[in-house]
């Protein structure tokens, strides 16, 4: 009889506390899912508003193409600086074209000459924000530098990213903190019942070892045991959270509009998910390796 | 092969085993006798190292027992087929698995444990008894499945405690001639007991160990010979 069918007779004698281990781990890992999920998506949304371009400069109405090609080449080698993009009059027409679509008629009333050439980028470091806006105030040929948007009551762009990244922070702590009480019950109930299987085992473990079994020996069993109890919380918990994230995601995806917060292919979707079962099997193995060796080393001293 | 040497053990003020010493050789039959509490058992379980001598040296096939590092015990305990008094099988196992998890103890391949613990079972009778558990079998057969377990793994000696305790007088001779064949194909044997009878009908040597310390060590053919010599003296003085 090998270690794996003595760890499984064990599960089948006491099916309540494996059911104890199972639910709590399950638990565990459900929460832990959702939190990856709820992560990751909070990092596209911090970087859907970080890569924005968060600086436009508006150019003059006589503007030479000199002067436009002199602020893009300065801005494109500026190392402080990415995603240099220049909008022409027609374009910033075809941009509040399609942003009218709704009323067509609001677009048939303007024309190409209202809307002011404009060069967007986006800086890799807020902070350098203001000296750029500095520097480019005063080049020939600009109107006026501002930053893209003010959402809500933010000030700037780099307020909303400013409170994403606490709200982001927030949610970290939170959840490490959620998944690491979460972690800690299911390494006590793991120690608990694992305990209880050794106390079982007692009269067991002493003849093994009376008849020349090493400490791994008896050890194997109970480990694997409590391995099993680890990899089917792991995918139970994962299961339960990624059908649930699968069923939400249109309506994530509606509420959310052009903020990617989860991948929009179903490879990249899965290759996520994979990772998070992943990152979560390995946590798993670790609790049950050190509950269970907790668990016999204890009462391995005991026995002689 | 066994050397006890100036073993004594105490357990806190009382003094299980004082001063003993005695050496058995390789393909020795030896009896350890003496009255409950003597202190036989004390014996196996020092030699198994379940416990350490309070003073004293144990050797065993070049081993010293008493300096044993923890993590050599088990492959001391390999060697010896312990026989327990309480026989620690494991209840929930039948008496084939029983033995079969001595050799996954001992790290035998798998291919060749069923034909071993096959071959072990028949010789101590209880091919027909072995996918029963020890629940379901009499004070003899789990002698005999104690047994079993003690020999499947081949041991270099085979240590009874007390084979015949609980047995009627039938059962305990067949335990023993089962003892004698194992003897005799060249496995070195110890058995404690507190049957004299039984002792006398063996005709081996004995070790008798009286309030923990060895009060005799007699060798069957010195007893023979100093019983003629009583007779010869005893017919001389009737002439």
């Amino acid at each position: 009889m090998g270690h794996i069918s003595t760890g499984l007779q064990s599960v089948r004698r006491s099916p309540f506390q494996a059911m104890a281990a199972i639910s709590v781990l399950s638990l565990t890992f459900f929460v832990t899912t959702l939190l990856a999920i709820v992560l990751y998506s909070s990092n596209q949304v911090l970087n859907y508003f970080a890569t924005r371009p968060q600086v436009i400069v508006f150019l003059q109405e006589d503007a030479t193409d000199a002067q436009r090609d002199s602020i893009l080449g300065k801005l494109t080698n500026d190392a402080r600086v990415e995603q240099v993009t220049f909008v022409s009059k027609e374009e910033a027409l075809a941009i509040y074209r399609e942003a009218t679509a709704d009323n067509p008629l609001l677009g048939e009333l303007v024309s190409p000459s209202i809307f002011p050439a404009s060069i967007e980028f986006s800086v890799i470091d807020l902070n350098f924000t203001q000296e750029i806006i500095d520097e480019i105030s005063g080049m020939e040929g600009v109107d006026n530098v501002s930053f893209t948007a003010n959402l809500g009551s933010s000030s700037s762009l780099g307020d909303v990213i400013e409170r994403l990244k606490t709200i982001i922070y927030y949610i970290r702590v939170g959840g490490l903190v959620a998944v690491l009480v979460l972690a800690a019950t299911s390494f006590l109930v793991l120690l608990v019942v694992m305990g209880m299987r050794i106390t079982m085992r007692r009269s067991e473990i002493e003849n093994l070892t009376l008849i020349g079994a090493t400490p791994w020996f008896i050890r194997m069993p109970i480990i694997f045991e409590a391995t099993t109890y680890a990899v089917l919380g792991v995918i139970i918990g994962w299961l339960l959270s990624s059908v649930l994230v699968m069923y939400m995601t249109p309506a994530i995806l509606n509420y959310f509009g052009d903020i990617p917060v989860l991948p929009d292919k179903s490879t990249d979707f899965f290759l996520l998910i994979g990772a998070i079962l992943g990152g979560e099997l390995l946590v798993g193995l670790v609790i049950a390796l050190m509950g269970s060796m907790a668990a016999v080393s204890r009462s391995l001293r005991m026995v002689k | 092969m066994l050397k006890y040497k100036k073993v004594s053990k105490n357990f806190g003020p009382i003094k299980a085993l004082t001063d003993i010493s005695f050496a058995v050789a390789p393909g020795e039959f030896v009896f350890i006798t003496g009255p409950s509490g003597a202190g036989k058992t004390t014996l196996l379980r020092l030699l198994i190292r379940q416990i350490r001598p309070s003073e004293g040296e144990i050797y065993f096939d070049g081993l010293e027992v008493h300096n044993l590092k923890n993590h050599q015990i088990p492959y001391l305990r390999r060697d010896i087929g312990s026989v327990f008094q309480d026989y620690r099988l494991l209840t929930d196992r039948t008496i084939f698995e029983n033995a079969l998890i001595a050799l996954a103890v001992k790290g035998t391949p798998k291919l060749e444990r069923n034909p071993r613990v096959e071959q072990v079972l028949s010789l101590v009778g209880l091919s027909e008894r072995a996918h029963l558990f020890p629940s379901q079998l009499s004070g003899g057969e789990l002698q005999r499945a104690a047994l079993a377990r003690a020999l499947v793994v081949n041991p270099k000696l085979v240590f009874a405690d007390e084979p015949t305790g609980n047995l009627d007088p039938k059962t305990a001779e067949g335990i023993m001639e089962l003892l004698q064949k194992i003897n005799e194909e060249g496995k070195t044997v110890i058995i404690t007991t507190h049957s004299h009878d039984l002792v006398k009908a063996m005709k081996k040597r004995e070790i008798v160990i009286e309030q923990g310390r060895l009060t005799s060590d007699s060798d069957p053919k010195d007893l023979d010979s100093k019983e003629d010599n009583n007779k010869e003296e005893e017919d001389q003085k009737e002439e």
